[in-house]
């Protein structure tokens, strides 16, 4: 197995791109995934069998394993035992229909290093997948930026174009999460998750993501010709330069 | 045997059950009968005995030359003329030639049926009867000394004679009858046992036939068919008692299947509306030729429908889970005052856009007693309802205080109120009041029923309020926490001490 880790790490540098495995039986499902993954600039492959996963991630170094826990034959939980027994040390991030905390806890005991319940969105497969990968290192920044909007971590000064913007602690947080996925759509699931810190989401919590948003936009966008905060329509929202 | 016998029908083993006790009663009943024949006919074989004794010295008469004689009365015993022998003794004279040991007088029988052995009984003392077994059956002989007195016809006594009488009846006629009566019984016995075989097996059918009947009926119930009850008979027997426990269990049943039913119904039709929409939204985006800005807000669109589609998903399978009983819950002191301000703080921006007021007041401390999480749900989705349903403007206060009947949070607001048709139905799933008069409202019907169940699970209600002509309150009422507040694991576990 160390040979196998030594020669994923000795791929890396070559190949720029992360090599993503998606063990998924739904086709439409799966070539979706590839699809969106390659458009973020992913290395996709796709098995649609447990088997075949087991037998291509033997021979092939993978950086993240997508692994549906609902696949004929051999089930993705039986995949993902089978493959911590092996020694594979690859970050599995498991997709399930199955919605209870029994679930989670089997997923996350035998070796998945995340989940997802279906229907996930997009954006959030997306940075599930950046989280894996990017494991343990934290960026340490004290300024976040984009453009002209700037944010000191230390001082908790928020200023456009050099005016100084009141926010509050909420939209304090708001703000600094979409600075540091700037460019990157960021779900209202994510957001009611990482920001707001609630177990489910909501109607009433989507309400209260939504006045936030606008709100944060009324004190950065109102004034400026380049609106910052956009809303991508059924998906979420994203901060960026440059109009899409 | 025991486990053959449970291999078979009840009626089968009531049957064998039946048998068997009956083949015990009727053993000892018939050994008893068979023992006091025996003794019966035994003992009254002796008095016979000596009947026949008594008889004999009486039948005694002297002639005149001092010999003695016996009326032989053939007519009253006929062939049955008891055995008797005289025997002489030596103190008086038996007759001119009659020796100590010799026998007087014997009748026809005992000269047919001699018994060498009775000789030896002269010497005998006392009036015991003796078994002495014979050719072909045993003889029972009384001997025993008496004194024969004779009178002459002026009634002096004439002489005393004495003899020894021996007399003896065969017991072959008490065999006889004993044998008979032993073929009766082990005759019956079996005819006994079978009668009651028959008996039992029949008597058990007859018992069991309703629980066969209602077995019959019970299996032609069937999903379609579940508002059928049984037939109770006598419903204060026990198959009354079965078959109207039976009811209430196909009622309870009735109830859940009438509950799937509702919910299915319910659940496609709020899962049509959205579906509807992407359906409808995506065939018209085909239709014609757009630019991209135009598609990317049909596709947005379409993702909007997928969303509510997806959380109203999640919402089904939460209830389903609490209506399950599935969901634990926990429990916890809530300061209420604190949750109060916590949702308010939370929904705060909501009213904030609709230029309402929404405050919180206090009366005491209340302290409840739940699980904060689910709780703090229920009362995030009535100030929500109350934000939504108030108009811009209005006002809506959460109020928490302390109450006899424990520890209220009311959520008061002054909207539309809800109107009185509404009202009765108002918790249940899928009702919504005060349809729309400011335009489209979000969400599902589910909200206050889970509400509902919510602050139910943790032991408290949720009721709406009387109508104070304006406005409507909410109104949820829970447990007290005692004034020393254990931590909730303590309090679960039983105390050992008393």
């Amino acid at each position: 197995m160390n040979i196998l880790v030594k020669s994923q790490e000795k791929t890396k540098p070559e190949s720029e791109a992360a090599r993503v495995l998606v063990v998924e039986d739904e086709h439409k499902v799966a070539s979706a995934l590839k699809e969106g993954l390659e458009g973020e600039g992913y290395d996709v492959t796709v098995e649609h069998t447990g088997e075949a996963a087991l037998v291509r991630l033997k021979t092939d170094p993978f950086d993240v394993v997508l692994l549906d826990l609902l696949l004929p034959g051999r089930d993705g939980l039986q995949v993902l035992t089978t493959l911590r027994e092996q020694g594979f040390q690859t970050p599995v991030l498991v997709l399930t229909a199955r919605d209870t905390l029994d679930d989670r806890v089997t997923g996350l005991n035998s070796g998945a290093d995340d989940y997802l319940v279906k229907p996930f969105a997009f954006v959030e497969v997306v940075a599930r997948i950046r989280a894996l990968l990017r494991r343990g290192g934290s960026t340490g920044a004290t300024r976040l930026g984009i453009g002209d909007l700037e944010m000191d971590l230390v001082t908790r000064k928020v200023t456009r174009g050099g005016r100084k913007i009141e926010l509050t602690l909420r939209e304090f947080e708001l703000l600094e999460y979409l600075l540091r996925y700037e460019s990157q759509v960021v779900s209202r699931d994510t957001l009611a998750r990482d920001v707001w810190h609630e177990a489910a989401r909501t109607t009433s919590l989507d309400n209260v993501v939504d006045v936030h948003i606008a709100r944060l936009r009324r004190k950065i966008d109102a004034d400026c010709p380049i609106k910052l905060i956009q809303t991508v329509r059924g998906v979420g929202f994203m901060l960026r330069e440059d109009e899409g | 045997m025991l486990t053959w016998l449970r291999s078979h029908s009840l009626r089968i083993s009531l049957t064998f059950w039946n048998v068997a006790a009956m083949i015990v009663v009727l053993a000892v009943y018939a050994t008893g009968v068979y023992i006091f024949v025996s003794r019966n006919a035994s003992n009254s074989l002796d008095t016979e005995i000596r009947y026949d004794y008594q008889w004999a010295a009486a039948m005694a008469d002297q002639l005149p030359d001092g010999s003695l004689r016996w009326f032989e009365e053939e007519s009253s015993f006929g062939s049955n003329t008891p055995w008797l022998q005289v025997w002489c003794t030596d103190d008086a004279g038996c007759g001119a030639s009659s020796n100590r040991g010799e026998v007087i007088y014997r009748t026809t029988k005992a000269e047919v049926d001699p018994l060498p052995e009775a000789e030896k009984l002269l010497t005998q003392s006392g009036d015991a009867i003796v078994s002495i077994p014979a050719e072909d059956t045993t003889y029972r002989v009384l001997t025993s000394p008496t004194t024969l007195r004779f009178y002459d016809r002026a009634g002096q006594p004439v002489s005393n004679k004495r003899v020894i009488i021996q007399v003896a009846r065969s017991e072959l006629l008490m065999r006889d009858e004993m044998r008979g009566l032993l073929l009766i019984l082990l005759l019956g016995l079996p005819i006994g046992v079978v009668a009651a075989g028959i008996f039992g097996y029949s008597l058990a059918r007859r018992a069991l036939a309703p629980i066969e009947r209602m077995a019959e009926h019970a299996q032609s119930i069937t999903a379609d068919r579940l508002h059928d009850r049984l037939p109770i008979g006598n419903p204060k027997n026990e198959l009354g008692r079965l078959a109207s426990v039976f009811n209430e269990t196909l009622g309870r049943l009735e109830e859940s299947f009438e509950q799937m039913r509702r919910f299915t119904a319910d659940v496609s039709h709020e899962l049509r509306t959205p579906l509807t929409a992407i359906r409808s939204v995506g065939e018209v985006g085909l239709r014609e030729r757009r630019d991209e800005k135009a598609y990317r807000g049909i596709i947005g669109s379409m993702l909007e429908e997928v969303d509510r589609l997806a959380s109203l998903v999640d919402r089904l399978l939460r209830w389903s889970r609490a209506e399950t009983g599935q969901t634990k819950l926990a429990q916890e002191v809530i300061d209420l005052r604190e949750l109060a301000e916590d949702v308010a703080g939370h929904l705060g921006v909501l009213a904030e856009e609709k230029q309402q007021l929404l405050t919180v007041e206090q009366a005491g401390s209340p302290r409840g007693i739940g699980d904060r999480q689910v709780l703090r749900q229920a009362l995030i989705d009535l100030v929500d309802n109350a934000i939504k349903y108030t108009p811009a403007g209005g006002r809506i206060r959460v109020r928490v205080a302390e109450m006899a009947a424990g520890v209220t949070i009311d959520v008061i607001d002054n909207g539309p109120g809800i109107p009185p048709e509404l009202r009765s139905g108002i918790f249940s799933r899928y009702e919504r009041g005060g349809q729309a008069p400011f335009g489209p409202i979000g969400g599902t019907g589910l909200g206050l029923s889970i509400s509902r169940w919510a602050v139910e699970a943790n032991g408290g209600t949720l009721t709406l309020e009387p109508d104070q002509g304006v406005g409507s309150t909410f109104r949820i009422t829970l447990p007290r926490a005692t004034k020393v507040a254990r931590p909730p694991a303590e309090r679960a576990r039983p105390t050992n001490a008393a």
